[in-house]
């Protein structure tokens, strides 16, 4: 992260931190209306990031809706007891992965008793049709969403930390510091995951010949 | 690279330095300077950073990896913006609001007493209740002082009433010059037995008895 991003980040959980104070400061004096529209500027600056980071996890808009909100109300409910050294953004992510990671475990059990059902042409068009114009064919478009399904499909089989360190620290372009807090790990241990995430991805990846340009004669192979 | 000096021959370090210099990056510290915006500003990926910037080969592995990651990373920003349109992000926005609300307008949670009918307490019997139970306890307690084990008369097994020890005891000492003793349920049961096999219906029976082994002679021949 460059330093004008530093001080970007630092002054916005400055202003959270102000505004966290005086949403705590509203719900002590028991003016709980005034409270909850305060909170709303909160819910204004974090909501984009929290809906990213839930729907690059979860992947099913409705789901993601979900754990958004549940996240947020969560956050309130529980703002008396948050310590204001945390920054409030990293606790509210916290709070968010910890959803979604519970979701995802109640999904994996709810898949294994149901048998999934096939993709048809129809549902293809559909797709396309919901998709945003961007200038290209519906064939150039379906092919560019398969590669897309293809590339978000290799992160999701990722281990859930490692996923979870790709997300936030190159999707989101979180600092391995800030990645460590969210996650509760140290700072060495994020940077293993996040290499180890690389090569896994590099290599289910490789066949993939049109994500990479064609490697030249001189070019040697990777080492490790 | 910088030529060898004369001093640093047998410098051990040098030598692994140059080394290190020399070699191709691992595919870890290729990821590092992949993933950090400005690698040269971290001290422990400057050398990796001098490296791939000097060495071709390196460099061109550090931008594939920077362009799988890039491409990764549009990916997901493109399938969230076709996803997650803007009035999907205000209906999502409207929905916390309402949740919000209601959690406002909860009112504090009023406690109710759990009505309590649980088993009453000895100090809420009564006072005569009491000493009922007390005579009955005593009075069981007493019996099972008094009455010892071998007075009490034993039933027979087949329902026959019962006999006492003294009243068995007793023939055997009148059998020799006194009246006869009444016949007791044994020695009745051995007559009937005796009658039943003197019958000639149970003579061909008889013959399937002694074939069929006992198992006082089978336990024999297995030792």
């Amino acid at each position: 992260m460059t330093t004008a991003n530093v001080t970007a980040a630092e002054r916005r959980a400055a202003d959270d931190s102000e505004l966290v104070a005086e949403v705590k400061a509203l719900l002590a004096s028991g003016n709980r209306v005034a409270a909850g529209e305060r909170f709303a500027e909160l819910i204004d600056r974090h909501q984009r990031r929290a809906t990213r980071i839930a729907y690059y996890y979860l992947r099913d808009p409705a789901e993601v809706d979900e754990a958004v909100q549940d996240a947020f109300v969560k956050a309130f409910t529980h703002l008396p007891s948050f310590r204001e050294q945390l920054f409030f953004e990293l606790w509210l992510t916290r709070i968010l992965m910890n959803g979604c990671f519970d979701r995802l475990k109640a999904r994996s059990r709810r898949l294994r008793w149901m048998v999934p059902a096939d993709e048809t042409e129809t549902d293809q068009q559909d797709w396309i049709s919901r998709q945003p114009a961007t200038g290209l064919s519906p064939e150039a478009a379906l092919l560019e969403a398969e590669r897309r399904t293809e590339l978000l499909a290799a992160v999701d089989r990722l281990p859930e930390r490692q996923r979870a360190v790709v997300v936030l620290s190159q999707f989101e372009g979180h600092a391995t510091r800030d990645v460590a807090a969210m996650l509760e790990l140290s700072e060495s241990t994020v940077r293993v995951h996040l290499f180890r995430a690389i090569r896994t991805l590099r290599r289910r990846l490789a066949g993939a010949a049109w994500l990479t340009p064609p490697r030249t004669p001189g070019d040697g192979e990777a080492k490790v | 690279m910088a030529p060898i000096r004369r001093r640093e021959i047998g410098n051990w370090s040098f030598w692994l330095r140059r080394l290190r210099a020399s070699r191709h990056l691992t595919e870890r510290e290729i990821a590092a300077i992949a993933v950090e915006r400005d690698p040269a500003a971290d001290p422990a990926l400057a050398a990796a950073a001098a490296h791939a910037a000097s060495c071709p080969e390196c460099a061109a592995r550090r931008s594939e990896t920077r362009m799988v990651l890039d491409r990764l990373v549009n990916s997901a920003e493109a399938a969230f913006e076709a996803e997650m349109p803007p009035h999907r992000l205000a209906r999502q926005r409207r929905r916390v609001l309402r949740r919000i609300e209601k959690v406002l307008c909860q009112r504090p949670a009023r406690i109710l007493r759990f009505p309590a009918v649980g088993p009453p307490s000895v100090r809420h019997v009564s006072s005569p209740a009491r000493w009922f139970g007390a005579a009955a306890a005593a009075g069981l307690l007493i019996g099972m002082v008094l009455v010892q084990p071998g007075d009490a008369p034993r039933p027979a097994r087949d329902g026959a009433p019962a006999v006492t020890e003294t009243r068995a005891a007793t023939p055997a000492l009148e059998a020799p010059g006194g009246t006869p003793p009444a016949p007791t349920a044994d020695e009745q049961l051995m007559r009937d037995l005796e009658a039943a096999l003197a019958t000639r219906r149970v003579e061909p029976l008889m013959t399937l008895d002694e074939m069929t082994p006992t198992l006082r002679a089978a336990s024999t021949d297995i030792r």
